[in-house]
């Protein structure tokens, strides 16, 4: 799985732009899917069958990632961006960028520090600078409206830690697809999602399925670093999965995280439990979907998501697989 | 011309002001290739020195200076590197490092979760720089400690139209206008002795290139270093536009001979080439070398750079070229036979 994972962080599919991200989980699912559908707003859907009658659960993850638009190109050859999802914009200063679809290099500008504290550089003050001399010269490598997401290779650090941009929702990606080659007793439609960075792509999916249950598996800012108040850390990095009650947009269904919480229990899965994550999730999306879907969620606790060095412990990565697998081998609709 | 592969060969060193021994070495084995001798000196300045053979023949210091800014690990919290206070770090959040400890440590610099900050304008607390190596406080501790030396991770990223993008173009650029001004000049019969210097600790003041001057008493010195290109947020006459070639800057710390002589070789050789003014102290190792024992005729050579102490400092490529021409033009205009004043 952990091949699989960094290979899908190595993609760029800025929200709305998940075309290489879909097209290589498809090509991963295929040999182990009943059914594939996808609609038109992007969700790619994968049918597996159950070994019993136990019901139908819609499992998810997101394959978008956050990143920018160019907005405008400049007299100059630079680029006029703008953001695409929320990400914390002290890391856009002198930061690496992929340019479109074939990834050209640029770097977000930084006004040098000599130039003064007033001048030092603000958001909305940078731009991308691929090199190009003049806007022709721009104009022929790319145009307004095109994606850029961050550059740089995954890596491994410390004990066990993995450096990847567009982690959060890959490694949701990686589990599905792990999951999708196992028998499972009950029906299962997993499900990757478009546009969750902007918070807006899975309703289409859920509204089509109307599944019984639904659960979705994403990452979690971790706040565990020692500038964080202890009031405000979320869950820490190496603690295991976690598995809270609610995140900023939605309460899970209680039963659901309830049964999530004891398979992971039972399966001998190390697990935090949170009341509340900040942030919101496709969660809110299925939960509200027709006449609501009861939803919950597992997550890998992570830091920096929505940079371009989100990093994750691989041994929560592994929890949260173990504790989905969990989930699903003892889910019963009847139960809930 | 190989100018790429030199740089990215430099740009793959990490030296942190008073951290270049290692690099200095590599450094001195790359002067080896054109230079008879060869060493570092108790600074960590590296030298080559190459004689032309003649009695008494001037000697010429070339100088651009091999350490990069960086920071300095303070004390180690929950597994976590604080960084000393003091330069800017703007462009830190988000960026992979690289601790020079015990061992080569890869880490990440910290970003305050954004649900976490309270005004967005508020400026960042000291607090919160601290660069993440992933590892428990024991591991850490064992791993590194006070006082060593961090700097941005090095990459390589080749832009449009010959720009290339990396942490420590600053001033690596330069020194690869000297090693390719050497490369230039290997073979030819010179009446000039050279000293080519690859000096540390120029971020801190410059006392590896006034040391590595006093040792080697040049009778003229040409340094070379970055400056700033027009760019977001920096307009003409701050910046230079990129497209003028080399900078030879005049100004009360530079030799004004010198100074015109470099202005009338690159006129008689059409390399492209701009004029800075610099009314005081340059800021640059010219205005050290020049103070260096009895004194030396100093002159200086800008390289025009986008985004300066940041790890995405960009340099157009034919720029360091324009550099190492002048550079050549300088060392083979002595004509045959002249002797020290």
């Amino acid at each position: 799985m952990r091949e699989l994972f960094l290979n899908l962080c190595r993609l760029n599919g800025v929200s709305g732009f998940e075309d290489a991200v879909r097209d290589a989980i498809r090509a991963e699912a295929l040999p182990y899917a009943d059914r594939m559908e996808e609609d038109p707003a992007g969700n790619l859907m994968v049918f597996k069958k159950g070994t019993e009658n136990r019901g139908t659960v819609m499992v998810s993850a997101h394959m978008d990632e956050a990143g920018f638009l160019v907005k405008s190109i400049h007299a100059d050859g630079t680029l006029r961006f703008v953001p695409v999802g929320s990400l914390p914009d002290r890391v856009l200063p002198a930061a690496r960028v992929a340019v479109g679809e074939k990834a050209l290099p640029g770097v977000i500008s930084m006004t040098p520090p000599h130039m003064g504290r007033d001048k030092i550089s603000k958001p909305g003050d940078l731009v991308i600078d691929i090199g190009a001399e003049s806007r022709e010269a721009a104009e022929k490598r790319t145009y307004p409206g095109d994606f850029v997401a961050y550059a740089g290779e995954p890596a491994a650090f410390g004990e066990g830690f993995l450096k990847a941009k567009a982690l959060d929702g890959r490694l949701g990606c990686a589990i599905l697809l792990t999951l999708l080659r196992e028998e499972m007793p009950c029906d299962i439609w997993y499900v990757f999602t478009v546009q969750a960075v902007i918070g807006s792509g899975a309703m289409t999916a859920a509204h089509r399925l109307q599944p019984d249950a639904g659960l979705v598996i994403a990452c979690t800012e971790a706040a565990d670093q020692p500038f964080v108040p202890q009031v405000q850390r979320t869950c820490t990095c190496g603690g295991g999965a976690v598995i809270p009650d609610a995140d900023s947009s939605t309460l899970y269904h209680p039963a659901l995280v309830c049964a999530a919480r004891m398979a992971a229990e039972r399966a001998g899965v190390r697990c935090q439990e949170p009341q509340m994550l900040p942030g919101a999730t496709d969660a809110r999306l299925f939960a509200q979907s027709g006449s609501g879907i009861p939803t919950a969620a597992i997550f890998a606790p992570a830091r920096y998501l929505h940079t371009p060095v989100s990093c994750v412990k691989w041994s929560d990565a592994e929890a949260v697989e173990r504790a989905a697998r969990a989930f699903l081998q003892n889910f019963a609709a009847e139960n809930r | 011309m190989h100018t790429k592969e030199l740089l990215e060969r430099l740009c793959a060193m990490s030296a942190r002001s008073g951290r270049e021994f290692e690099a200095a070495q590599e450094v001195c084995r790359l002067f080896a290739e054109t230079c008879g001798e060869t060493y570092v000196t108790p600074m960590g300045s590296a030298v080559g020195i190459r004689r032309c053979g003649l009695e008494q023949a001037p000697l010429v210091l070339l100088d651009a200076h091999l350490d990069q800014i960086g920071y300095m690990v303070s004390r180690i919290e929950d597994g976590f590197l604080h960084l000393v206070p003091g330069y800017d770090r703007t462009p830190l959040p988000g960026k992979e490092m690289l601790v020079l400890g015990r061992e080569r440590v890869y880490g990440i610099a910290a970003v305050l979760p954004p649900h976490l900050r309270k005004n967005p304008d508020q400026p960042d607390d000291y607090e919160q720089f601290v660069v993440d190596i992933g590892c428990s406080q024991e591991r850490a501790c064992e791993l590194a400690a006070p006082g060593d030396a961090v700097v941005y991770l090095p990459h390589f990223d080749e832009l449009d139209c010959g720009h290339i993008a990396s942490p420590s173009v600053d001033d690596r650029a330069a020194v690869v206008a000297i090693l390719l001004a050497l490369e230039q000049t290997a073979g030819r019969e010179l009446c000039v002795d050279i000293a080519a210097v690859a000096s540390s600790r120029e971020e801190i003041g410059g006392p590896g290139a006034l040391t590595a001057a006093y040792g080697l008493s040049p009778d003229y010195a040409v340094a070379l270093d970055v400056t700033f290109g027009i760019q977001r947020g920096v307009d003409a006459p701050d910046g230079v536009p990129e497209d003028c070639g080399v900078t030879i800057t005049r100004g009360p710390h530079l030799n004004r001979r010198l100074t015109e002589t470099l202005f009338r070789l690159a006129e008689e050789q059409h390399i492209p080439h701009g004029v800075e003014v610099e009314p005081g102290n340059t800021g640059t190792n010219a205005s050290s070398i020049r103070a260096a024992g009895n004194g030396v005729a100093a002159a200086l050579l800008g390289l025009p750079m986008r985004y300066m102490h940041s790890p995405a400092e960009t340099i157009k490529l034919s720029n360091i070229e324009a550099a190492a021409n002048l550079l050549t033009a300088y060392l083979t205009s002595f004509p045959g036979g002249e002797r020290r004043a």
